[in-house]
């Protein structure tokens, strides 16, 4: 009896020491709660990977967005500024004024492989109820490793040399854009385009090669004024990644050279692009046709690098890019899509098309063609990276990889 | 043996005792089971908005998977039901008749007051418009618009899904139809609008009729609105589907083993819900007395059933995942001419529903394209709870939610009514019938044990085959278990206990299998516990066995 007192008097003991309602009947509740509070007072579960830590620091110190955006603002620009431009990297400030009525923005970036750009604008964007945008703009780029094969459909692959092309413009620009579908618009600028040896070790620079009469405008620099009009029908249902829609473009301008030094000529480009869907959208027939003429007035000529070129991955794609100049030229592109899985489109294509040096010679008949397989990474609204091989061409098979999506128009306006 | 040894053992046993209390090794029933409401008391103060971004849903859901293995769910009660909490709310008739005042936001608010609103920020590049702004009472509305190509359809849908999540027992955003002129709409000042550049500036008159350029304008002039009530207090951002909120120390169950996140599933799935990401839920951080409660709603309902928010849901919504091995092979060998059998249902033409069907719907082959880490983990028997709540929503209840959809169309009201109620059947048919679906369980001071087979009451069964029942004397104490008497099969849900057994125990515990033609699952055991109390016996748990359990 004694030894079972001293026993319940121990427990006693310790009943009396531990918190209060320790050995008290348990509940669930209880328990709940006292589990809830032993996780107030440690610390929070750490994350136990590196991208639980990434992305916890996303969620937590990422600032949320402002009421308004700043009225000034850095920002960076990471990606190309042409065609094999190789990776550009730059930056750029952009602030509006008045509530956003009126915006000033410039930005600048180089490219790895010498090439650069700089633009700078003043824009009153909202006019007329929005539907009205004027637009000051004074650019410059420098582009030292473009391709030339000379003139003609006849340019032999093996006499490619490289030159370098630097271009200062300043514009005026009047965008009218009554309905979210049509733009119409003109725009007037002074372009001072200077010509030289390309940069590229690897292929030879052009003056080696042609000459100004082979390459008009090589050695007579001079200055334009242009006058250009646009008018643009565009209902793609997504301009990035289109299902359905089209796109209709006229863009006709006029290039004064302004010294007199034989240079005057006009620009036509007509661009038709239109979208079928079958059955439900995640099958589509793509069409492109379009047509290309830089025409100069009697006596005169169109500088080598202002004439319409023909390959790339905008153009007939089984050729390089900038592989062929002439006045005039067309391509016609026939393409089936198909979605496999969500973010991932395939595409079989077939393009057609030719130059001439006069836009009556263009020919149906007498034409380029490949057939290609496509692969491309989509976001639904985006095509970000296309992988293509063209076959049956005239050089062989070419593959590319692009991060944009294909059948681009021209940016007409700069 | 010495008195000092003595008190030291007492004082052992004690230790023991507390530290086993402390370690959760007590009994198998508290006095307390089934708890009705779980106990969040602590003060949620410290929790802290977080960022959320389309991006940072992709990143999180990719990386934040939770834990692989699938126990049963951890927030449910002995009796494997969902007690009342800060995520859901047992609505009445949960598990019956839902009455029809439930659905039409019953006790809330009577809705926004009458008056002009003040426009506090909008999105006029938002491809469906959207409008923040205050009633003439003060209270704060998100108002949005339908597209001008798809009048009814988004409204529609946010209108009756919202009130059957609220039915179902989620804290959901109150929201009521509207229809409003331009002019009932002021620009309140210093109210900011996110243009077509995605730039936040203040807005103008001129943003206003852009956006409402592009919202479906009626005959009448006015714009059909839905108005949907910001929740009080202070938004956290979104929740995710896997770990817990590290600042809410109520938050203790990992979101992925939660019974009412692993059975959104099957509610998604009756009603389309395919954009099931962390964006489309959000948390509230609440006054609660004198402390701070973490609210869990979800939000974001216009993209389901067959809406799409602008256009209509499509093909895909809720039939596939992302990356599906032999179709996608399939679909790119044959120049996507190989159609996938969800493609084939076919719009009912009817604008204002959308895509939305009963013939090609299989509640099991219903995938949401963003896979959810809870989603991932459900088990056959939280299907059967949240199959079970999908089932009480009647025919009558379903005709008052679409009615407060107010479509112009009757044709679109019948279809949706109709196609809602086959789907709703579908789901009871599957997920019915994958665990042994008895409920309600009763143990008469007669011995007599009478359970309800809720697959056979919602006509989604035949009352074919038996049942098979074991019976035990149970040990609270120790969680184990004596088996009384012999096998006995019964052809309906009702049995008896050996002689001798109720009067011997204070617990009691039946292990019952059923055996169906059709239906394997029927044979997966169930158990249920009954408590001697001073008014008879008292039903305080209930296991379900799944495939794969042990």
């Amino acid at each position: 009896m004694k030894l079972l007192i001293a026993r319940v008097s121990g427990t006693l003991v310790i009943a009396a020491l531990l918190p209060s309602g320790a050995l008290a009947q348990p509940t669930r509740t209880a328990q709940l709660e006292g589990q809830r509070a032993e996780r107030a007072r440690s610390a929070p579960p750490a994350p136990k990977t590196f991208l639980d830590k990434i992305v916890l620091l996303v969620e937590d110190k990422w600032p949320q967005p402002k009421a308004l955006a700043p009225e000034g603002t850095f920002y960076p620009r990471v990606g190309t500024v042409t065609v094999e431009s190789g990776l550009a990297f730059g930056g750029g400030y952009r602030r509006s004024f008045a509530n956003d009525t009126l915006r000033a923005d410039a930005y600048g970036q180089l490219a790895t492989r010498g090439y650069g750009v700089g633009r700078a604008s003043l824009s009153l964007p909202r006019l007329a109820a929005h539907t009205l945008e004027l637009q000051g703009v004074a650019r410059y780029r420098r582009f030292p490793q473009e391709d030339y094969y000379g003139l003609g459909p006849l340019a032999q692959r093996s006499h490619r040399t490289n030159y370098l092309i630097e271009e200062t413009d300043v514009s005026m620009q009047l965008a009218w854009r009554p309905r979210p579908w049509l733009l119409i618009a003109s725009q007037i600028a002074w372009l001072q385009p200077r010509v030289a040896g390309g940069t590229d070790g690897d292929v030879a620079s052009i003056e080696t090669r042609f000459t100004e009469a082979t390459a008009p405008g090589l050695t007579i620099p001079t200055t334009f004024f242009e006058q250009g009009a646009l008018a643009l029908v565009d209902y793609r249902d997504s301009p990035s990644h289109s299902h359905s829609g089209g796109r209709y473009a006229v863009y006709v301008s006029h290039y004064d050279d302004r010294h007199d030094r034989g240079f005057d000529f006009a620009r036509v480009t007509a661009h038709v692009e239109q979208y079928v869907p079958v059955f439900d959208a995640k099958r589509v027939v793509a069409f492109r046709f379009a047509v290309n003429h830089a025409g100069a007035a009697n006596g005169s000529r169109v500088p080598f690098y202002y004439t319409p070129t023909f390959g790339g991955g905008d153009s007939m794609r089984s050729l390089d890019d900038l592989r062929f100049r002439d006045a005039s030229s067309w391509i016609l592109t026939l393409e089936y899509r198909w979605e496999a899985i969500t973010g991932v489109d395939l595409a079989v294509y077939h393009d057609r098309g030719g130059m001439a040096p006069r836009f009556e010679s263009l020919s149906l008949a007498d034409a380029d063609d490949c057939v290609g397989l496509a692969v491309r990474l989509t976001t639904g609204r985006v095509i970000f990276a296309r992988a293509e091989v063209s076959f049956l061409g005239r050089e062989g098979v070419r593959g590319l990889i692009g991060f944009s999506a294909p059948l681009k128009l021209e940016r007409f306006l700069r | 043996m010495n008195r000092g040894r003595s008190f030291l053992i007492g004082v052992c046993a004690g230790v023991i005792a507390w530290m086993a209390e402390a370690a959760g090794d007590g009994p198998r029933f508290f006095p307390d089971d089934p708890i009705a409401v779980d106990p969040e008391r602590q003060d949620a103060a410290g929790a802290k908005p977080r960022y959320s971004s389309g991006a940072s849903d992709i990143l999180a859901t990719l990386t934040r998977r939770g834990t692989r293995h699938s126990p049963h769910a951890l927030n449910v009660n002995t009796l494997d039901e969902v007690p009342d909490s800060s995520w859901y709310s047992n609505r009445p008739g949960a598990t019956a008749v839902v009455p029809i005042e439930a659905v039409v936001w019953g006790r809330l608010h009577s809705g926004p007051a009458y008056g002009v609103w003040t426009i506090l920020s909008g999105e006029s590049d938002s491809a469906r418009p959207r409008l923040t702004a205050r009633d003439a009472n003060g209270t704060i509305y998100t108002i949005k618009f339908d597209s001008t190509s798809h009048p009814e359809l988004a409204t529609g849908a946010e209108a009756i899904s919202a009130r059957l999540f609220h039915v179902l027992g989620y804290h959901t955003p109150e929201n009521h139809l509207i229809w409003l002129h331009r002019n009932d709409l002021v620009i309140g000042r210093g109210a900011p609008v996110r243009d077509g550049d995605d730039r936040r500036r203040l807005m103008t008159p001129t943003d206003l009729d852009i956006l409402l350029s592009k919202a479906a304008r009626r005959r009448d002039g006015r714009y059909r609105a839905i108005a949907v009530r910001r929740p009080d207090g202070v938004d956290l951002g979104p929740f995710r589907f896997a770990g817990v909120r590290a600042d809410d120390p109520n938050d203790i169950f990992p979101h992925e083993h939660r019974r009412e996140l692993r059975g959104l599933r099957v509610f998604c799935a009756w009603l389309n819900h395919d954009d099931t990401r962390p964006m489309a839920t959000q948390d509230v951080l609440i006054e609660d007395g004198n402390r701070r409660l973490v609210r869990h709603y979800l939000t974001g309902f216009d993209s389901m059933l067959g809406s799409g928010s602008v256009f209509t849901a499509r093909p895909r919504a809720g039939d596939e995942t992302a990356w599906v091995t032999r179709p996608v092979l399939l679909t790119a060998l044959t120049l996507g001419f190989y159609v996938r059998p969800w493609i084939r249902p076919t719009d009912p033409g009817l604008p204002s529903v959308g895509r939305y069907e009963a013939a090609f719907f299989a509640p099991a082959m219903w995938q949401p394209p963003y896979r959810s880490p809870a989603f991932d983990r459900v088990r056959p028997d939280d299907e059967f709870w949240a199959a079970r709540r999908v089932m009480a929503v009647n025919d009558a209840a379903i005709h008052a939610v679409v009615a407060a959809a107010r479509y112009t169309d009757p044709l679109a009201e019948t279809y949706l009514r109709d196609t809602l109620a086959a789907r709703r059947d579908a789901i009871g048919r599957v997920w019915l019938n994958t665990v042994l679906p008895l409920a309600d369980c009763r143990l008469a001071p007669t011995a007599t044990l009478t359970c309800t087979n809720i697959a056979v009451e919602m006509d989604v069964a035949e009352s074919a085959g038996d049942y098979r029942i074991q019976w035990y004397s149970f040990d609270n104490a120790t969680d184990s278990r004596a088996k009384v008497g012999g096998e006995s099969v019964s052809l309906v849900p009702v049995f008896t206990a050996p002689r001798g057994l109720m009067e011997s125990s204070e617990f009691v515990m039946a292990e019952i299998r059923g055996r169906h033609p059709d239906h394997r699952g029927w044979a997966h055991p169930l158990r249920v516990y009954f408590r001697r109390t001073a008014d008879g016996w008292r039903s305080v748990g209930l296991t379900r066995w799944s495939p794969g359990d042990n």
